[in-house]
């Protein structure tokens, strides 16, 4: 048998539910020694913004227990580079690529997401609402009447799908998705990195100059997988779930919990080759438990005899 | 070369001074092909906790290594030669580095970075590692040695540390045909000082007759000392940098330094890509300090 790895999501059809996440897979030349980049589902690259951004002094990374706190503050070559130097090698990998943008107005994701329509090779826009390592990254992931207005204003300036990607620092997640799909998403992709913090006690220091950081990895694994369930429960969007995901097993927990598909993040620093892991590990999972198709495997939680099963006297 | 992602089986772990280990590990042969000054990431298998991979200068490299024997242990990794890398315990992950046993696997990426830049015709090269900072260095003095042997290149290497259990591979680099210099901040090895003070003395009275490099690895405070060193006596200058560092490949953009230009905004360089060996003169040094406490490990 050969199982069937495909899937769509926001009308961009994928060969697996494969994805890499935005900001841990550079602009993928950085990945072409260590794996074939054609396997991928799709490829999700760093955050670009009009202008380029020298991001944040060091140090701008920390270990922590199973994670890691990064501050590199949005570094990118911007908007006309990316287009001028970056996109023509990615449209030739194959996989479709998806841009995340990020701005400081609604003014600058219009004018990113309609700049970008007027180029060929890419499949989707990805908007980073909720980078919590610049001032006012957070603003419009935090907010669900903002969060309405800024998704709504970006539909009108393009046609390609658009994959808002929620910040799990807030209180109810379900609510800013719920905002952002009445605005017109195609798609969520959650979660993005937990603010944290890390104190060196010899010198009485933040170990990060920016203070407080993004915190990714497997420590949030869990964190990722709930958020990810609550929202598929109430929206009916096709969501992207990410966070700690380094193995096949850690992925497939996102699908069964209701993600379309998943994006690999920090794993990808740790080992390169990561993805290709993963995609070869849901392949054969499917194959051991005789799954035809994954998108069978998508929200197929069992919940009998827990708390949360849903029974006649309950409903 | 480009780099690769392999397994590779620790051959030997060997306790070479108090909080100093030499370990010997075994992997494909493309490893062996190194520049001094490029390094390896080196992982755990399970890769969760310690979750990042740690950077480590090539000590050096034997290639090719007799090809292990097909049903043995290393024979899954299709072994054809050995790295050796020289590392101190300072933190979580170097201790245990320092606790495993040989038959082990660890993940390895590289070799990485650009490694330093070897002029042909000089007739001398001065060297310098405080503490930690002396696998490249040694890697260095070894492959000039053979090199600009035609040449009959006079390599001085100075060794700097704290004291004299922090000097390492004194007779390595002798063997190679290096003078080799030590001070020591305690003086139970030659000066008693700083490294830096040696270097001084010896450029004041030698500068004339040098025509090559300043090459240099250890601890910031000691790279940044020696800048306006190189500059007042106008010599070229090698730096191998540090930095935290994700991935070691150009794709967290986590390693930065940050570089002279202009006033108006800062400029960073990749530790990983575009180093880990700078340009003293490209480095802003009074800036880089101000990396909020880290780094203590490789103190010398
Ligand atoms: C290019 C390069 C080459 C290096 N070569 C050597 C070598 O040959 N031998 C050797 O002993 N050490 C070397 N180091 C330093 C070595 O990487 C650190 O000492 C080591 O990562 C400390 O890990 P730890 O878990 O013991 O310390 P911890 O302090 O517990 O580490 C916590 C985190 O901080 C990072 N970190 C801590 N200190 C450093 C440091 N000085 N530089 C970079 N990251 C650090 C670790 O990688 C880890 O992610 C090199 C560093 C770089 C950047
Ligand atoms: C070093 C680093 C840089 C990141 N940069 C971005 C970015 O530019 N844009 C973005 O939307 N997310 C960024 N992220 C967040 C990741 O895409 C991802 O959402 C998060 O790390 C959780 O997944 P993980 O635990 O698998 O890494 C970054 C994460 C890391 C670790
Ligand atoms: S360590 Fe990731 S870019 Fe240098």
């Amino acid at each position: 048998m050969r199982p069937d790895l495909s899937i769509t999501v926001a009308g961009i059809r994928m060969q697996n539910p494969v994805m890499t996440a935005s900001g841990t897979f550079g602009y993928a030349q950085e990945f072409e020694p260590f794996l074939d980049l054609s396997r991928l589902g799709a490829i999700v690259v760093k955050t670009i913004t009009r202008t380029p951004r020298v991001g944040n002094p060091p140090t701008r990374i920390v270990e922590t227990p199973a994670g890691m706190l990064n501050a590199i503050g949005l570094q990118n070559v911007g908007l006309e580079a990316f287009i001028k130097e970056k996109l023509p090698y990615l449209r030739t990998l194959g996989p479709p690529i998806i841009v995340n943008i990020a701005g400081e107005s609604i003014d600058d994701y219009v004018e990113l997401a309609s700049r970008l329509s007027d180029q060929e090779g890419i499949s989707g826009i990805e908007l980073n609402i909720s980078c919590p390592n610049v001032a006012d990254g957070l603003i419009f992931g935090c907010n669900a009447v903002l969060a309405n207005k800024l998704i709504a204003c970006v539909r009108q300036a393009t046609s390609l799908p658009l994959i808002p990607k929620l910040s799990p620092n807030i209180t109810d997640v379900v609510e800013i998705a719920q905002a952002l799909a009445d605005g017109g998403a195609d798609a969520l992709s959650l979660i993005n990195t937990l603010i944290g913090m890390a104190v060196d006690v010899r010198s009485r220091r933040p170990k990060l100059s920016n203070v407080t950081g993004g915190l990714s990895g497997p420590a949030i694994r869990p964190v990722a997988v709930r958020m990810v369930w609550e929202v598929a429960q109430a929206v009916k969007l096709p969501l992207i779930g990410m966070g700690g995901i380094m193995t096949a097993d850690d992925a497939l927990e996102f699908l069964i919990a209701g993600a379309t598909a998943v994006a690999v993040g920090t794993a990808n620093f740790t080992s390169p080759s990561s993805a290709k892991r993963v995609i070869d590990g849901i392949k054969a999972y499917l194959i051991d438990h005789s799954v035809g198709r994954v998108t069978d495997l998508i929200g197929s939680l069992d919940l009998t005899g827990t708390t949360r099963e849903i029974t006649e006297w309950s409903s | 070369m480009s780099p690769s992602e392999c397994h590779v089986e620790v051959v030997a772990n060997k306790q070479i001074a108090p909080e100093y280990f030499s370990m010997r590990l075994a992997g494909p042969a493309r490893l062996a092909r190194f520049r001094p000054g490029q390094f390896l990431m080196l992982g755990w298998t399970d890769g969760r906790d310690p979750l990042l991979s740690r950077a480590m200068s090539i000590r050096s490299a034997k290639s090719p290594h007799p090809p292990f024997s097909k049903g043995g242990n290393g024979g899954i990794w299709g072994a054809k030669c050995e790295v050796e890398i020289l590392y101190k315990v300072c933190g979580r992950g170097t201790a245990l580095l320092a606790a495993m046993r040989p038959g082990r696997s660890l993940r390895v990426v590289g070799p990485l970075g650009n490694g330093f830049e070897i002029s042909r015709n000089v007739t001398s090269a001065v060297l310098i590692a405080g503490g930690i900072g002396v696998p490249p260095i040694a890697a260095l003095t070894e492959v000039l040695a053979t090199r600009c042997a035609a040449h009959g290149t006079k390599i001085a290497v100075f060794l700097g540390g704290r004291s004299k259990a922090d000097l390492l591979c004194v007779s390595d680099l002798r063997r190679a045909g290096a003078t080799v210099r030590v001070a020591t901040e305690d003086g139970s090895a030659g000066h008693k000082g700083l490294v830096t003070e040696l270097l001084e003395q010896y450029l004041d009275a030698r500068r004339s007759t040098l025509d090559g490099p300043l090459y240099a690895c250890g601890p910031h405070p000691m790279l940044a000392a020696i800048a306006p060193i190189a500059e007042r006596h106008n010599m070229p200058y090698q730096a191998s940098m540090e930095a935290n560092m994700a991935c070691g490949f150009g794709a967290c953009m986590g390693c930065v330094v940050p570089i002279r230009g202009n006033a108006r905004e800062r400029t960073y360089r990749l530790v990983c890509k575009d180093g880990p060996i700078f340009d003293g003169r490209e480095i802003l040094w009074d800036e880089q300090g101000a990396g909020v406490g880290k780094m203590e490990g490789s103190a010398v």
